[in-house]
C-alpha cells in the first residue's frame, strides 16, 4: 500500500518536474526567440547616404589612418578581448561629473549568451583588472570607437568607428561650414 | 521516500529561481499616443523627487546622475506598460546583443522584475553617461514638439578646455513657457539624495548638435537617420539654425515664446527670478559644506584632481552669477518699459538693494533669504551680489569657510587650482 502511495507520489513529481522543465525549455525558446528580435532593435543604418555623408565616409574611412593624419579626441572606446577562452569588454568614457568630466574604466566579463556583466568599475584611473588584461595574451575581436575631431570647440565632428570603418558620423567639418547635414549613418 | 523527498526538494529549491527570465516581457509598441502618456506621467506626481530613495518607492533603490536619470524615467514608463525599451548597447554592439534591452535574462539571478528592472537601470547608470544619451539613443526635435518627457541637454566649455555637460528632464512646461525639471547630478548621485527640482527653470545653453532638445528614440529607431524617425515625433534641426541666427537670448525668447500660453507679466517674472536665485544661494551653502566636510576627514590635506573635481564649484558659481544678471535684466526692462508699478513692492524694493544699493530694505531682504553660511554669519543676496561683483567668492574647495563666500580678510589657498 504504501508503495504504491510512493509510486503515485514519484509519478505526480515527475510530471511536475517534466511540466517545470518544459517551461524552462519554453522560456528558453522564447528568449532565444527575443535573442533574434533583439538583431531587430538594432542599428539599423540608412541605404542612401547624402551626397555630403558619402564626402564624410570618403574623407574619413578608417580610424588607424585618421589616427596618423590629424589629431583626434577620444569620446569612448570599447575593446572586446578573447582570453583563455573567456570574452572580457573594455569600456573608457567619460562621466558627467558637476564641475567637468569623470573619465571612466569598465571590464565587463560575457556569459554564454553574450550578456556583459560589470566585473570592475573605476573612475580618473585604470582599475587593476583593466590594466592587467591589457597585458595579458589576449585577441581583440571587436574594437569600437568614438572621437571627435580636436578643435577644442564645443561642436565638433563626431565621428564613430567600428572595427576601424566609419560607420556614422554627427556635426560638420567646422562649425561655420555651410552645409547642414549633420547626421550621418553607413 | 527518501528520494522522493530529495526530489522534492530539489524541485522547490528550483522553483525559488525564475530561471531565464526577462526584465520585463513586453507586449506593446511605442506610438504616438504612448508618447503622449509618457508625457502625462511625467508631469504626474508618480515622478518626483524622492522616488529612488524613499524606502517606500518601488523604485527605491536607483541611483542616478544627469544622464542615467533620463534613461531610468524612461525605463521605468516601458516598465509600466509593457513596452520595450532598448538604447544602443554601451559596451559595444558584438553579436547578439546590439542592444541593452529589457528583454535581457543579464539580471534572472534576481526574484521580481522590479528588483531586475533596478539592476539594469543601474547598470546603465555605470555604463553610459550624457554623451550616449545625446548621439545615439535620443533625437532632436522641433521646438513646438518640445513636451513633457524630453530632455534638455548642454555641453559648456569650462576651464582649461574641460567640458561640463548635462541633462535637464522636462517634466512639465509652465503657462508662460519657463521649465518644470527633475534631474540628478554626479554629487547627488554619490551622497544618495532625491532627485534634484526646479519648477521655474530657464536654460541659457545655446543647442549645438547633438545637444538641446531631445526625445528617446524607440528600440527600432536606434541607429536610424533623423531622416528616418516618423515626422509625427518632431524630428528636427530647426533649434540649430534657430540658435545660430538669433544667438543665446532670442533662440530661448523664441523657445518660451513658442511655449508659452501666457505672457509671462514683469510682476511674475520678477518673483520668479529671485525666488530662483534664493533657492540657487542657498543650495551653495550645501555644495560648500560638502567640500568643508571633507576637509575636515582630510585634515585640510590639498585635494587631488578627482577631489576637486568633486568639491569645487566654478560652473555652479558661474550660473548663480548669470541669474543674478537675468534678474537684474528683469528689473531694468520693468524700469525701461515703466511696469515697476505693477511689480510686487517688496520684490522692488529688494531689486534696488541688490542693484542699486538702496538700504531701505536690507533686513527685510535678510529675513527672506538669508544666506547662512556657517554659525554666527549670514548675509543677504546684496552682500553675495556685491562679493561676486567683486570676484572675491572662491570656488576652490581648500578654501576656508569665510574665503568660498568671499569675505575680504579671507587668505587663500596655495593648493593647486586644477581647473
Amino acid at each position: 500500500m504504501l508503495f504504491k502511495k510512493n509510486k503515485i507520489i514519484l509519478f505526480v513529481l515527475v510530471a511536475v518536474i517534466f511540466i517545470y522543465v518544459s517551461y524552462k525549455n519554453d522560456s528558453e525558446i522564447f528568449n532565444k526567440k527575443i535573442s533574434h528580435q533583439k538583431t531587430n532593435y538594432a542599428l539599423t543604418s540608412t541605404s542612401n547616404p547624402s551626397e555630403i555623408c558619402k564626402e564624410y565616409k570618403a574623407t574619413y574611412p578608417y580610424l588607424d589612418k585618421l589616427k596618423l593624419e590629424v589629431p583626434i579626441q577620444l569620446r569612448f572606446e570599447n575593446t572586446h578581448l578573447k582570453i583563455n577562452n573567456k570574452i572580457y569588454r573594455l569600456r573608457h568614457f567619460f562621466k558627467d561629473g558637476d564641475e567637468g568630466e569623470i573619465e571612466t574604466f569598465l571590464v565587463y566579463l560575457e556569459d554564454q549568451n553574450e550578456d556583459a556583466h560589470i566585473i570592475e568599475k573605476s573612475s580618473y584611473h585604470k582599475g587593476k583588472f583593466y590594466s592587467d588584461i591589457l597585458k595579458m595574451e589576449n585577441t581583440i575581436i571587436y574594437h569600437e570607437e568614438g572621437i571627435t575631431l580636436a578643435d577644442n570647440t564645443i561642436e565638433p565632428l563626431f565621428l564613430h568607428y567600428i572595427n576601424n570603418n566609419l560607420i556614422g558620423t554627427r556635426g560638420k567639418k567646422s562649425s561655420n561650414s555651410p552645409d547642414k547635414e549633420i547626421d550621418c549613418r553607413f | 521516500m527518501r528520494l522522493l523527498l530529495r526530489l522534492a526538494s530539489i524541485f522547490l529549491f528550483l522553483s525559488t529561481f525564475n530561471c531565464f527570465a526577462s526584465v520585463w516581457d513586453d507586449n506593446q509598441l511605442w506610438s504616438v499616443q504612448y508618447e503622449e502618456d509618457f508625457s502625462i506621467w511625467m508631469n504626474s506626481n508618480s515622478v518626483n523627487e524622492t522616488m529612488f530613495t524613499d524606502s517606500k518607492s518601488p523604485y527605491f533603490g536607483i541611483s542616478t546622475d544627469c544622464a542615467d536619470t533620463a534613461y531610468a524615467l524612461r525605463a521605468i514608463f516601458a516598465f509600466e506598460h509593457n513596452l520595450p525599451f532598448a538604447i544602443s548597447n554601451p559596451s559595444g554592439a558584438r553579436g547578439s546583443n546590439k542592444t541593452l534591452n529589457n528583454r535581457q535574462n543579464t539580471w534572472n539571478n534576481l526574484p521580481t522584475n522590479k528588483q531586475r528592472l533596478v539592476a539594469m537601470i543601474n547598470e546603465i547608470g555605470d555604463s553610459v553617461g550624457t554623451e550616449n544619451l545625446a548621439y545615439f539613443d535620443t533625437f532632436p526635435i522641433a521646438i513646438n514638439n518640445i513636451a513633457p518627457g524630453s530632455v534638455f541637454m548642454y555641453k559648456i566649455k569650462a576651464r582649461f578646455g574641460n567640458f561640463i555637460r548635462h541633462t535637464y528632464n522636462i517634466k512639465n512646461i509652465n503657462p508662460v513657457g519657463t521649465f518644470d525639471v527633475i534631474y540628478s547630478t554626479q554629487a547627488n548621485k554619490a551622497k544618495g539624495l532625491p532627485l534634484l527640482r526646479r519648477k521655474d527653470r530657464e536654460f541659457e545653453n545655446m543647442p549645438s548638435e547633438p545637444w538641446g532638445f531631445k526625445k528617446f528614440r524607440w528600440p527600432e529607431q536606434l541607429g536610424l537617420s533623423l531622416a528616418d524617425i516618423p515626422d509625427e515625433l518632431g524630428p528636427s534641426l530647426e533649434q540649430y539654425t534657430l540658435a545660430k541666427q538669433l544667438g543665446e537670448v532670442g533662440f530661448f525668447k523664441y523657445v518660451t515664446k513658442t511655449l508659452s500660453k501666457t505672457s509671462e507679466p514683469a510682476n511674475q517674472k520678477m518673483s520668479r527670478l529671485f525666488n530662483s536665485i534664493c533657492v540657487e544661494a542657498q543650495a551653495r551653502i550645501e555644495y560648500v559644506n560638502q567640500g568643508l566636510g571633507h576637509l575636515l576627514e582630510t585634515k585640510n590635506a590639498c585635494m587631488n584632481y578627482e577631489e576637486f573635481d568633486a568639491y569645487s564649484t566654478p560652473a555652479r558659481d558661474q550660473m548663480l552669477k548669470e541669474l543674478f544678471e537675468k534678474f537684474q535684466h528683469a528689473y531694468l526692462d520693468a524700469e525701461a518699459d515703466g511696469e515697476l508699478n505693477s511689480v510686487a513692492a517688496d520684490i522692488v524694493e529688494y531689486s534696488e538693494v541688490i542693484f542699486k544699493h538702496k538700504s531701505a530694505a536690507q533686513k527685510e531682504l535678510l529675513s527672506v533669504c538669508p544666506i547662512n553660511y556657517t554659525n554666527g554669519k549670514s548675509i543677504s543676496l546684496s552682500e553675495l551680489w556685491n562679493r561676486i561683483l567683486l570676484g572675491t567668492l572662491s570656488s576652490h574647495p581648500n578654501d576656508t569657510v569665510g574665503a568660498r563666500w568671499g569675505e575680504s580678510n579671507s587668505r587663500l589657498t596655495k593648493c593647486k587650482r586644477w581647473y
